[in-house]
């Protein structure tokens, strides 16, 4: 427990704090204090959201079913449901052997200590799931009238016992996979879990008669609330606080079996390619449309990287399957893409930079100037989830989804997108990690992660969000003045974006020019 | 001859650590240049400075007669650099990682690294370079770097990995191409190779070049010793003391 502490204390930490030549920490905020108040903001801004939809759904009753108790059990099982889709892989991937934890297997630590530590440090990238999941519960509390407390004690043993169990997973399908195999395998089957995801979505909206939408809301609130779903239990605790004991039961259970199953796990080393063939000299390098060498390389980098991959697709094929199957309305899908996709374009653009860092000195050397290192790393991720969003924009307009005014919206993610990118490389060159540490969950500490989140996220849903209504010349609150002062700050969200981009650009490129 | 590498009071502080003082080199073409020092003595910074990878604290470095402030792009073009570590782009397989290199310095002749790949044995292309061992990754940066017959050299530690033939076709090449007119910088520990390969030899010691020149002129600065191992240790004040410490241990 003292090692998995100290790795801990070392890992969320991110990088060393010393620099060399540079004296001057003015102005500078704790890092902790950052990340908590980005997660502070994330979490007002899902509990005011989340608290005035269930504010509009607390008397409302069909049958026998209030809304505010159906719609939190549905978007609690939404968000846990994905918080396993995504945590799953990531967390299979990280425990093959990498370069981090050949060098924690020759520390006298123990293998549970290890696979304990790149768990916690890859539930980090979750941390916008913990607080959808907490401050949704907490909204529904205090609309509900039931203790606060109760709902905070309740979610985080819920977000315990899933985290837990999904260890569990991840502990498990890694015996049964081998190395390069898994590393698709979990892919294929994540993407795939999204489809069948938003397909069982279906049942709980749409339906082209009353009649069958009353029987649509009544199996699933059948399923929701049954007391074998042990997924609502943290919504009945608040009610009757005797069902903590189950989830505190299943983290009783699961904690010692993972215990002794984590003590007996065999990390194998991940060989991929073809060894047997010999080949001298060179062969066309296959770059099709890029001709630049480091666009190229960083682009082939992006799709060997099935972490970073998927955080290209995720929410492409997400919001897309929303959009087709769930939401009548395409507002939530599109804003599902905005939000998730600006967040993990900052960590995409983080990780390309590190990646050089990770052949240091090497790219030094190299006879190119710092912008044309560092513009691939912001670029690829921004172009690739502009053209996506555009992707999905497209087949709404076919759909009759969307109108053509719709489009506006693209060049306006383009910017979120630019600006999420020169936030991610920004951070990465204020401690770079050098060496060959290859996590993408150690690119960014602990702290930046969340900062970055709350940053991203937010601007995204500030930016985005009153420009939907503006362009449909709807209203976004009822109140003329917050109404007005919600459009401002959709305008003020993207000007920041446009004049902080540059800035956050520039001062990277200072950063690394002086790396050493 | 040709000043190919010129440094003057060159200087790095990091912090209040001052890693390299005052330092003055002049490395002329077609010369093999060995530079010595104990662990920490300064060496790759050194290294670093002189190809533009780290910005002195003051002083200036000429490469092939153009300054390293104004010109470190076209420097870098013209030079080559094997780094003690071989550290490489880990997602790239092999054969694109020369490819990389080609189309970064505009590259286009296939046949001479056919040649290089074959000499060094390098028949493992299209495997990642994070499945390459030390030894297979060092080869393949000694591939990228010849390839493109740079002006002058920098090798840190160019040996250390390389199996016995390719340790053999490296040297050989290193004395072949500074017959051509190619200059070599090379740190090392291993002084033996220091004392076959090199033409001059600088010492640098806490930062500072306490000796420079011809083997023998070398000799003549100290008083005993005839192998490069004695001088070394003596003129970095290590000689003393050595016995003492493996009869104690």
């Amino acid at each position: 427990m003292r090692n998995l502490r100290i790795l801990l204390k070392y890992g969320l930490k991110g990088t060393s704090t010393i620099q060399y030549g540079k004296s001057s920490k003015r102005g500078r905020m704790n890092p902790l204090l950052g990340a908590a108040m980005s997660f502070g903001f994330l979490g007002f801004m899902v509990f005011t959201y989340i608290s005035s939809i269930l504010s509009k759904l607390k008397d409302v009753y069909v049958g026998e079913i209030n809304m505010a108790e159906f719609f939190t059990g549905l978007w609690s099982l939404y968000i846990t449901v994905m918080f396993f889709m995504t945590f799953i892989p990531y967390l299979v991937y990280s425990f093959f052997k990498n370069e981090e934890i050949e060098f924690l297997l020759s520390l006298p630590v123990e293998r549970w200590e290890i696979i304990f530590y790149q768990s916690i440090i890859t539930f980090v990238n979750q941390a916008f799931i913990i607080a959808f999941n907490i401050f949704t519960l907490t909204a529904y509390a205090k609309v509900m009238g039931y203790p606060i407390y109760i709902a905070m004690i309740s979610s985080i043993l819920h977000v315990f016992a899933c985290f837990l169990l999904a260890m569990l997973v991840a502990i498990v399908l890694k015996g049964f996979m081998g190395a390069t195999t898994s590393k698709r395998m979990s892919f294929i089957v994540n993407l795939s879990m999204i489809v069948v995801f938003i397909l069982l979505g279906q049942f709980s909206e749409k339906a082209e008669n009353v009649e069958k939408f009353l029987m649509k809301l009544e199996r699933t609130s059948k399923f929701l609330f049954s007391p074998f779903n042990i997924l609502s239990f943290q919504i009945f605790s608040l009610e009757n606080p005797l069902f903590l004991l189950p989830m505190i039961c299943v983290i009783l259970i699961v904690f010692p079996l993972l215990n002794s199953l984590s003590r007996n796990m065999s990390f194998e080393m991940n060989i991929s390619g073809k060894s047997g063939k010999r080949r001298v000299g060179r062969k066309e390098m296959g770059g099709g449309l890029i001709k630049n060498p480091v666009y190229l390389k960083d682009f082939k980098s992006f799709i060997r990287q099935e972490q970073i991959s998927f955080m290209f697709l995720y929410p492409f094929l997400f919001s897309l399957l929303m959009g087709i199957f769930a939401f009548s309305n395409v507002l939530g899908s599109m804003m599902i893409f905005i939000v998730i996709s600006s967040f993990y374009t900052a960590l995409i653009s983080a990780f390309l930079l590190s990646l050089e860092f990770q052949s240091w000195p090497f790219p030094k050397s190299l006879p190119l100037n710092d912008s044309e290192m560092i513009l691939p790393k912001v670029m690829i991720p921004t172009v690739l989830n502009t053209l996506s969003f555009s992707g999905i924009l497209l087949i709404f307009r076919i759909l009759g989804r969307v109108s053509s005014i719709d489009m506006i919206l693209i060049p306006v993610l383009f910017l979120l997108e630019f600006f999420s990118a020169c936030l991610g490389v920004r951070e990465f060159m204020k401690n770079p990690v050098r060496g060959g540490i290859v996590n993408i969950n150690r690119a960014l500490g602990f702290v930046k992660v969340i900062m970055i989140e709350g940053i991203t996220i937010g601007l995204a849903v500030v930016t985005t969000i009153p420009l939907y209504f503006m362009l449909h010349g709807e209203r976004i609150f009822k109140s003329e003045f917050w109404d007005t002062m919600g459009k401002v700050a959709g305008f003020v969200g993207i000007s920041i974006a446009i004049i902080l981009s540059r800035r956050l650009f520039v001062s990277t490129l200072r950063e690394y020019r002086t790396a050493e | 001859m040709e000043v190919r590498i010129k440094a003057e009071n060159l200087t790095k502080r990091f912090g209040d650590f001052e890693a390299v003082k005052n330092l003055n080199l002049r490395i002329f073409s077609g010369e093999i240049y060995g530079f010595l020092g104990p662990n920490g003595a300064g060496k790759t910074t050194t290294v670093k400075m002189l190809t533009g990878m780290l910005r002195p604290t003051t002083g200036r470095v000429e490469i092939l007669g153009l300054d390293m402030a104004k010109h470190e792009i076209e420097i870098k073009r013209r030079i080559g650099i094997v780094h003690e570590e071989p550290k490489l782009y880990a997602n790239l397989k092999g054969y694109e990682f020369l490819n990389f290199i080609s189309e970064v310095y505009n590259i286009e002749e296939d046949k001479r690294i056919e040649e290089l790949c074959e000499a060094f044995s390098v028949d493992y292309l299209d495997r990642y370079i994070s499945d390459m061992s030390h030894g297979m990754k060092q080869k393949l940066i000694l591939v990228s770097v010849l390839m493109r017959k740079p002006d002058v050299l920098f090798l840190d530690e160019p040996l250390i990995g390389l199996d016995a033939r390719s340790a053999r076709i490296l040297k050989g090449l290193l004395k072949k191409y500074a017959s051509e007119g190619v200059t070599v910088f090379m740190t090392t520990h291993i002084l033996e190779i220091a004392e076959k390969m090199c033409d001059r030899i600088g010492i640098i010691h806490k930062g500072q070049l306490i000796a420079e020149g011809t083997l023998e002129e070398l000799r003549m600065k100290v008083e005993s010793g005839s192998t490069l191992e004695d001088l070394f240790l003596q003129l970095t004040g290590e000689k003393e003391g050595i016995e003492e410490v493996i009869r104690e241990l």
